[in-house]
């Protein structure tokens, strides 16, 4: 069968497709045989050895692959061959492995597909697992209380936007290029900002009648990051949870009191929090499927391309003109 | 009538007897005679000039006092002469003007005080006060979780030693000193550490068995605040809300970076951020009330003086030693 990987840290064309035996299930594993690959940020963090997580070389990228259980080895009772499920390698005791035809698992990895739900959805879901439990865990909004969510037009910006709204939510999401802004509109948010060519603490004070909003999701960083405080409410907090532009400066404790009185909070997040705590993550998937299922998540598909196409795909995620799953179908 | 000012900042001594004519309430006040009257740190720190908000000299200090209605304005129906009341600076546009032998207020400031409850004992209650607000708003602990308190045997820290025990948390307080450590534990706390004798840290490391605390209350900050990162459990969340040792170094985000994926929380907390919120406030307040007259919250009094000796009791309380409210009487 056909697989895509790396054996030498590099850009897009160190990705090479080759042909291995197709793998067999043993004891207590299934067999997964691909319908829809994604496609994600940490495929290209591995790629250029970027990614603490990422396992020993050769390495194949791809953290999500959904499609149809087509073996099952002694003892399965979990799964049936016929069976549509996604796996997601936050359950695997190593990222990667999914840029492939068919993989083989334990059976208790996988997630069960309600019917009537796509493949090419399904494997978007790892940003919907992260958003619900930014939006559960990391902090907690309640109904009625307003959110804003930078790079909304990213994966897991735009399930941010979802849940968000789902939740009851206001939704306020940052995009750069009308082209973005365009989508998060189109997402649901109740407000969007174009950073390229508006003022965003301005339009923020402007949408929230000079109050602030309650939380803000950031995954950019950067420089900027002190910025933040100054567009939250009263007991607003910030959750940091990427680094798209760089690391903070370290001093965010004055940023914070600069804004005394207002007792603000924030709070790094990453998801490798649980590593070590499957209940927690298996229940936020599940989550964020439920809500798949109930019409809340509703992933776009930005490119569906071939599996052979990964180097391509790896090259289009890094223009930043990515709006959408870019889904891989072998 | 008699009361307790500075005209300029500095130590205790700068604080003066002096004599003023008796106030007369307006349309809509009334004057309430004290019986007892708290002190508190707050004092030493407008009399220090070190407070976060200036206020305008000359100043007389005290957020607390508690007596009898003995004059009402014009207009005023909410209480009448006979009635007790408890006043809080907190309802106030200024914070102190408590050490004198009665003040004037607004009909809508005082609390009444239930049948039975001794005035020294009301004038704790701010304490209280700012101890929920640090478990209902500034974090949300929920029973079961844990929570470590800085400078426990303090006024701030007595009292959230109690409210975190009556909700099911397990509390341990970090006292300095045998006889503070006692208190602590009368007080019902979980487990105390003596800081003078024991490692903080490997004593917190020991109490979870390595998982470190849900959370962590500081209001001593200072040279030792970056260690409450190490001794947080994953998802875990400081709250600060003092500087008994002085500003800690502000380079907060590194030390949370360098705790990544733990995935740790920083609020910084002021009660200021109720000001203009009189509804949350009062309601909170009502609550301790009632907590105290149905038994549940038991402040314990340090020592009563003379309002003529408050300069005596500021010295008494930097120097360290009390435990409990200390009460100045008329």
């Amino acid at each position: 069968m056909k697989i895509v990987r790396f054996h030498a840290h590099g850009g897009p064309e160190a990705l090479r497709i080759e042909e291995v035996a197709e793998p067999q299930p043993g004891p207590g594993a299934v067999r997964v045989r691909a319908e829809a690959i994604g496609v994600g940020v940490p495929d290209k963090l591995m790629l250029n050895g970027n990614y603490p997580w990422c396992p020993p070389l050769p390495v194949i990228p791809g953290n999500e692959l959904a499609g149809t259980i087509d073996a099952v080895g002694d003892g399965v009772t979990r799964f049936a061959v016929g069976d549509r499920v996604y796996v997601n390698a936050r359950e695997l005791p190593q990222r990667g492995g999914g840029y492939v035809e068919a993989m083989c698992v334990p059976a208790e990895v996988p997630f069960a597909l309600p019917d009537g739900v796509a493949a090419e959805q399904a494997v978007t879901m790892g940003n919907y697992q992260l958003a619900w439990l930014l939006l559960n865990r990391a902090a907690t909004p309640q109904a009625g209380d307003s959110v804003l969510v930078h790079a909304a037009a990213g994966g897991a910006g735009s399930a941010l936007i979802q849940l968000a709204r789902g939740m009851g939510l206001t939704a306020f999401g940052i995009a750069g290029g009308p082209d973005k802004a365009r989508y998060v509109a189109e997402l649901g948010a109740d407000g969007v900002i174009d950073r390229s060519g508006e003022d965003v603490a301005a339009r923020v004070a402007a949408l929230t009648g000079g109050t602030g909003v309650d939380v803000i999701y950031d995954s950019v960083g950067g420089r900027r990051f002190q910025r933040d405080f100054d567009m939250l409410a009263p007991m607003g907090t910030v959750v940091l949870f990427g680094y798209l532009g760089g690391h903070p400066d370290p001093n965010v404790y004055d940023a914070m009191r600069a804004n005394f009185g207002k007792s603000l909070a924030m709070r790094l997040f990453s998801i490798h929090v649980y590593d070590d705590r499957p209940d927690m993550r298996r229940h936020a998937m599940e989550q964020a499927i439920a809500a798949l299922a109930a019409g809340i998540a509703a992933p776009r598909i930005h490119a569906t391309m071939p599996l052979d196409a990964a180097a391509d795909a790896i090259r289009l995620l890094e223009s930043g003109t990515v709006t959408g799953k870019i889904v891989l179908t072998p | 009538m008699q009361i307790v000012r500075f005209h300029e900042y500095g130590g205790p001594d700068m604080l003066r007897v002096e004599d003023v004519p008796e106030p007369e309430p307006g349309p809509g006040e009334i004057r309430v005679r004290a019986e007892a009257i708290g002190v508190g740190a707050p004092d030493i720190l407008v009399r220090t000039g070190t407070d976060v908000k200036t206020w305008p000299l000359p100043m007389t200090p005290g957020n607390d006092m508690a007596g009898m209605v003995d004059a009402v304005g014009p207009g005023v129906s909410r209480f009448r002469e006979g009635d007790r009341v408890y006043v809080t600076s907190r309802e106030l546009p200024l914070r102190g003007g408590g050490y004198a032998e009665a003040r004037v207020v607004p009909e809508a400031a005082p609390f009444a005080i239930p049948d039975g409850i001794a005035a020294d004992r009301m004038v704790a209650l701010g304490n209280y006060h700012v101890a929920w607000m640090l478990l209902e708003h500034a974090a949300t602990p929920q029973p079961g979780q844990t929570v470590l308190v800085h400078a426990a045997a303090g006024g701030i820290g007595s009292a959230l030693v109690e409210l975190a025990g009556l909700r099911g948390l397990t509390v341990i307080g970090i006292a300095g000193g045998a006889d503070k450590a006692a208190h602590v534990r009368d007080l019902g706390a979980f487990a105390v550490i003596d800081r003078l004798e024991e490692d903080v840290a490997e004593r917190v490391a020991q109490l979870t068995e390595g998982a470190g605390v849900d959370y962590v209350y500081d209001s001593v900050a200072g040279p030792g605040f970056a260690r409450n990162f190490d001794m947080l459990a994953n998802m875990g969340t400081l709250v600060q809300f003092g500087y008994l040792a002085g500003r800690p170094a502000p380079d907060a985000y590194a030390e949370i970076a360098r705790n990544f994926p733990r995935n740790l929380g920083l609020r910084i907390f002021s009660i200021h951020h109720f000001d203009d919120k009189p509804a949350v406030r009062r309601a909170a307040m009502e609550r301790i009330i009632d907590m105290l007259t149905s038994g549940d919250i038991a402040p314990r009094i340090h020592a009563r003086m003379k309002l003529a000796d408050a300069a005596e009791a500021n010295r008494l309380l930097e120097g360290g030693s009390v435990i409990g409210k200390l009460v100045l009487v008329p």
